[in-house]
């Protein structure tokens, strides 16, 4: 049995996957495919990390993966509600500028709204 | 005491038994003093290391991670895996080297008979538990 359960709701404002559980080495693959084809055709997809109990590189770099995908794909993905250890171990990476970091549903939805990273670096 | 065997954790390779190792070194930590966020920069940095050797194929049978006792208040972990890399580590793997690097005082890389070793090393704040 897995030690990771997502959820994938979807209404009107977008779509938002939770995960719940254990992100590692073992359970990255799985996040990895289910962001796959959430995100294709230029999707805007908010992770909610809330019930994240473990994260480690392999849960990272899942996220950072699925964010690439997506902005080649011409659409964008946006990480909430990250534990200050998770932060921890995304700022030792060096990869909290790149991932949308956002502190609830609201902010990521406005950071994932067209435009939003050209405005905030005119 | 300058460096006590405590354990040893043979594992097949298989990403979803590093949880075992987490469980291991937190059970342990904790018996020693370590704070909670210690215990939880441990656990992290012993699930890198072994990840990575998974990871970069440095594994065909065993996984061993090996526990001492570093005076009174340290710990110094061994983990290695019973073949040699062959290839090259993606970003993920460079990725889980360097956080682990972050996590504890010192980790350092051993060569025994062909065979990677990472070393991961931390002792307990002065702060104790917390």
């Amino acid at each position: 049995m897995s030690r990771l359960t997502i959820r994938v709701d979807s209404d009107p404002s977008g779509v938002v996957l939770s995960a719940c559980g254990e992100l590692d080495v073992a359970t990255a693959p799985e996040l990895k495919a289910e962001l796959a084809g959430l995100l294709a055709d230029g999707a805007r997809v908010v992770v909610d990390l809330s019930e994240v109990t473990f994260l480690d590189s392999r849960g990272i770099g899942a996220l950072v993966g699925a964010t690439r995908g997506a902005r080649e794909a011409g659409g964008d993905l946006a990480v909430i509600a990250v534990s200050e250890s998770h932060l921890q171990s995304i700022r030792i990476l060096k990869l909290d500028d790149y991932l949308n970091i956002a502190p609830d549903l609201a902010s990521a939805r406005a950071l994932l709204a067209p435009g939003a990273h050209e405005d905030a670096t005119d | 005491m300058d460096n006590a065997f405590l354990a040893e954790l043979v594992l097949a390779p298989k990403p979803e038994l590093l949880r075992a190792a987490r469980l291991v070194i937190s059970s342990i930590a904790a018996d020693l003093g370590f704070s909670m966020d210690e215990m939880e920069d441990l656990k992290l940095a012993v699930q890198e290391a072994c990840g990575t050797r998974l990871s970069l194929g440095l594994v065909a049978d065993a996984l061993r991670v090996t526990v001492s006792q570093d005076g009174r208040s340290g710990l110094t972990i061994r983990v290695a895996g019973d073949t040699p890399g062959a290839g090259e580590p993606d970003d993920e793997a460079c990725w889980g080297t360097d956080l682990a690097r972050a996590l504890v005082d010192d980790l350092t890389v051993e060569d025994r008979a062909g065979i990677e070793v990472l070393v991961l090393s931390k002792s307990v704040s002065h702060g104790g538990q917390g």
